[in-house]
């Protein structure tokens, strides 16, 4: 059983894999020797990016209030994950014109493509840690940690599942996206919505399908009168979200040490 | 329902989630995680009510007209 890997073991070093991947996607794998597949991890989450930019003709951060807008207010999005691509939209077209104008029909696909390639680069980060830790020869147990994490995101309690971790996939699973649903329910819907909730929707953008299941088959219902529990649901549907990076980054965790073989010395 | 006590049980509701979840990342086996969760919510309970009475201590000292 290897205990814990020496610098020398490694490809390169963990950190500076994933802080290059976070700036520029594929970064960490060329950096680590995979320059192919840096190439095409490149290609596929700037992809989804400039997609998503096409789409929403580069307008999803006008949703903000213009009061709200500033150097940081962008940093608690999902595009932040793409930290190359998120500036590169601020550098070019920023927050828009000075006069409103209609948005295109794309912008809510749009934004949720550009938010999927931050958690795409997400996963890339995560991969590129894993290979910088791991030697040529190294023992290699379980599901991928990139698995993991990506299950969990796409459905909570999946990546625990995947690990066979029964009982804490279901608890995780319940409590999440039991609040998620009650959340939604006592703002009857409003939540669904990034136009009106840019930030909330950021949180609840971070549970996965349930999130985007829930946009699509309401349809983001219209606001038509008070929402005597509006604020307590946001609060609702968008923590289960930000609960889901506590499950995600304890599915990562487990996952590494045993497809490490490190478990027994964690 | 009154506002407060209607607020006070979504806050305990709520708090549920936060505490469990804290437990799972804290203790990867699940024993020690969910015996480890009456402990934590009381501590993350009351941890809050002191908060809370701080900003009001606060607001009735230096904020009240």
């Amino acid at each position: 059983m290897v205990t814990d890997l020496r610098p020398s073991e490694r490809r390169g070093e963990p950190t500076v894999a994933v802080l290059v991947t976070w700036f520029l996607p594929g970064a960490g794998h060329v950096y680590l020797g995979r320059l192919a597949a840096g190439l095409l991890a490149f290609l596929a989450v700037e992809g989804l990016y400039v997609l998503g930019w096409l789409l929403s003709d580069g307008r999803t951060f006008e949703f903000l209030d213009p009061e709200l807008r500033g150097a940081l207010s962008t940093v608690l999005t999902p595009e932040l994950g793409n930290l190359g691509g998120m500036l590169a939209q601020l550098k070019v077209v920023g927050f828009g014109a000075a006069d409103p104008l209609p948005y295109p029909g794309g912008i809510l696909l749009g934004g949720w493509l550009t938010a999927l390639s931050g958690f795409a680069n997400v996963l890339l980060m995560v991969h590129a840690h894993l290979l910088a830790r791991t030697p040529a020869a190294a023992p290699r147990a379980g599901i991928s940690p990139v698995l993991a994490v990506a299950a969990a995101w796409l459905l909570p309690g999946l990546g625990h599942l995947l690990q066979g971790r029964r009982r804490r996939a279901l608890v995780v699973f319940a409590l999440l996206f039991g609040f998620f649903l009650w959340g939604t329910w006592l703002a009857e819907g409003s939540n669904l919505s990034r136009e009106r909730h840019f930030y909330y929707w950021s949180g609840q953008f971070l549970l996965g399908v349930p999130a985007f299941l829930a946009e699509v088959l309401t349809g983001r219902p219209p606001v038509t009168g008070e929402l005597p529990r509006g604020d307590v649901g946001l609060l609702f549907a968008c923590m289960p979200g930000l609960l889901n990076v506590l499950a995600m980054l304890d599915v990562h965790g487990v996952g590494e040490r045993r497809w490490l073989g490190t478990e027994a010395a964690a | 329902m009154n506002g407060l006590a209607a607020h006070v049980l979504f806050f305990l509701a709520l708090s549920l989630p936060i505490v469990v979840l804290g437990a799972f990342y804290s203790h990867p086996e699940d024993g020690p995680a969910l015996r480890s969760v009456p402990k934590r919510y009381t501590v993350f309970v009351l941890s809050c009510a002191l908060v809370a009475l701080l900003m009001l201590a606060l607001e009735a000292l230096f904020a009240s007209a």
